[in-house]
């Protein structure tokens, strides 16, 4: 599953996935700014087929606080 | 070619998305005011995208409709001061939610969108840069719940969800590509499986699945389709493998066919392999095998072509041929979208064919001057009008062949010529006893203090070699020399297609003053005009 992040994220910051890791955030990464912040919920959310609350979207600071969701949907 | 985006609300998701696919776009900066720097400052997209959130529009206004015609005055403004450029206003969806009762239905936001519709309709039809950009039908087609995202909004201003944005990116990104690339000029069918349900070998004429309700109205939805992409100008050809008998048959005898037999201008029903049967299309058409879109249900027969053929498209045939009508929008937008069409596009058929009867008159005919002589030629000549400008653009955009310098002017280039009083520009309309070639010759003339300098002329390929040029060039000579002017002068620059008109001005008299490689320049001067073929007649309109 954390390929398939890492293939969305790169897609949407238009960066290699070379570049990225699990751990990339907000503050390494140039191109997540506000806008492609939205843009990266939107598109987990289409892809992954889960779904951010939106008291938790500010919080997400790394692409492995996407995991997160997938897990919970797992769970159910 | 730059393209701006502007909208009411924020289009930068959108825009962002773009960029990915196409560098050249400008985003309007501040998305209350989408209007003001369209009316008040320097606008320097080419091509301008107003993308209008019909809930965000009417927010707070107590009077819709002096609103609405309001707005329409803006965009009818924005539509004359930039008479130059092309300009897509969107259609409006108010989606708005509302707590009420049954009884007490919302009719008035409705009445806003056609009242919307209808006055983009009016402005469509006054003014030629103007078009609409549906998108209502983008919205109500995808659903309103996954075109829109509430979450989005709240956070960033953004109106539409991720898929709204992509299908807004797409169509925008087939509408720039309609306005870069030269559209498919023929598309070839197979019959079986493909025009109609069944083998009509196996199953008989009748029995082939094609009717207007139930499975047959699969194939029939197909085939109107495809006839409107005939209207379009679009060629249509056959490649089948099939007894010619049977396939005549059904054009006669079945009732439900929707394309006739007249529609197709090339029928190629044999055994042979179909890669061989596109390629004399394509030569017997005179087009290139990159203009072709071959459409078979049959996957070997694809790949066959795929592998022998790589320049022509062959899209992959849905599985679920319920689906062959969305098939064939999207093959039509991918290859033949087209922003307008001219008299010449609906015509063009009729036009090929005709020209496959002058080619049969040629071959009875003795010699080539008893030929011409039996065509009985008209040539009218006039000064372009702002009618004739949709294909005189065609002409200098897509004319390859015969074309002295290959420039490639746009429409507001040729319109600031027309007002130049130094530029005089001509086209002609072709006429013979087998019918009208339309509009194919067109001539850019400059007059400077003692010559006359020709900028462009360029012809269609369906009338050369009928010494029209030399008709036309005899006339217009005779104009400018007797207007004072001391000399001619011509320029043939060499491009990878223009062979057939390399040494045309030598033939016509002109001496040549100096060449390279890729170029010649010539003049003409009163007294060594020579004597020339005159066939046919000229009448000055």
């Amino acid at each position: 599953m954390e390929d398939k992040i890492l293939e969305i994220a790169s897609k949407v910051l238009g960066l290699s996935k070379d570049s990225l890791t699990i751990e990339s955030n907000r503050d390494d990464i140039y191109e997540w700014d506000s806008l492609a912040h939205l843009n990266l919920i939107a598109e987990m959310e289409e892809r992954l087929n889960v779904t951010i609350p939106f008291e938790e979207i500010e919080d997400i600071y790394s692409l492995k606080d996407f995991l997160k969701y997938l897990d919970e949907k797992n769970n159910d | 070619m730059k393209v701006g985006i502007y909208s009411n609300v924020n289009q930068e998701g959108i825009c962002r998305k773009l960029k990915k696919y196409y560098e050249n776009i400008q985003e309007s900066t501040g998305y209350g005011d989408w209007y003001f720097s369209l009316l008040n400052g320097i606008v320097e997209p080419d091509v301008i995208f107003i993308l209008l959130d019909g809930f965000e529009l009417f927010r707070n206004i107590s009077d819709l409709d002096s609103e609405l015609e309001n707005c329409i005055n803006i965009i009818r403004e924005i539509v004359e001061k930039n008479a130059q450029k092309k300009i897509f206003v969107s259609t409006i969806d108010i989606y708005e939610n509302k707590i009420h009762s049954l009884k007490d239905y919302n009719i008035k936001k409705i009445q806003l969108e056609n009242k919307w519709v209808e006055e983009l309709y009016n402005i469509n039809n006054t003014y030629s840069n103007f078009f609409i950009f549906d998108l209502r039908e983008l919205i109500t087609s995808t659903g309103r719940k996954n075109f829109y995202s509430k979450k989005l909004w709240y956070l960033g201003s953004l109106k539409y969800s991720n898929l709204g944005e992509n299908i807004i990116v797409e169509e925008i990104l087939l509408i720039i590509n309609a306005m870069k690339k030269a559209r498919k000029k023929c598309l070839v069918l197979d019959l079986d499986n493909t025009l109609w349900g069944g083998i009509v070998g196996d199953v008989g004429i009748e029995n082939i699945e094609l009717s207007e309700f139930k499975e047959g109205a699969r194939y029939k939805d197909f085939q109107k389709r495809i006839k409107e992409l005939k209207e379009l100008g679009i060629l249509l050809a056959i490649s089948s493998k099939n007894e010619e008998s049977y396939v005549t048959n059904v054009f006669i005898e079945n009732k439900e066919m929707v394309l006739k037999n007249e529609d197709f201008i090339i029928k190629k029903i044999n055994w042979q392999p179909k890669s061989k049967n596109i390629k004399e299309i394509a030569e017997e058409l005179n087009i290139g095998l990159d203009s072709i879109v071959f459409i078979d249900d049959n996957p070997v027969e694809r790949e066959e072509v795929k592998t022998s053929l790589p320049e022509v498209i062959v899209p992959e045939f849905p599985k679920d041929t319920a689906e062959l009508e969305d098939f064939i929008i999207e093959i039509y937008k991918k290859n033949f979208y087209t922003l307008d069409q001219t008299e010449e596009d609906r015509k063009k058929t009729k036009m090929y064919l005709d020209n496959i009867k002058r080619e049969e008159e040629k071959k009875k005919s003795s010699s080539i001057d008893e030929f011409l002589e039996k065509l009985e030629t008209k040539i009218y000549l006039w000064k372009l009008k702002p009618e004739n400008i949709n294909r005189a653009i065609q002409l200098i955009q897509k004319t390859n062949q015969f074309n002295l310098t290959t420039k490639r002017y746009t429409e507001e280039q040729l319109q600031d010529m027309m007002k130049d009083p130094n530029y005089e520009i001509y086209v002609s309309r072709v006429e013979d006893k087998f019918g009208d070639n339309g509009i194919v010759f067109l001539l850019i003339a400059k007059k400077e203090e003692k010559k006359v300098s020709i900028d462009s002329m360029i012809m269609s390929c369906r009338v050369m070699e009928r010494y029209i040029e030399d008709r036309i060039m005899s006339y217009l000579e005779d104009c400018w020399f007797e207007e004072g002017f001391e000399e001619i002068e011509s320029i043939y620059i060499k491009t990878e297609r223009n062979k057939p008109v390399e040494n045309l001005f030598e033939r016509l008299g002109y001496e040549v003053m100096c060449k390279n490689e890729n170029k010649k320049i010539y003049k003409l001067k009163k007294e060594n005009k020579p004597k020339r073929k005159e066939i046919g007649e000229l009448i000055i309109e």
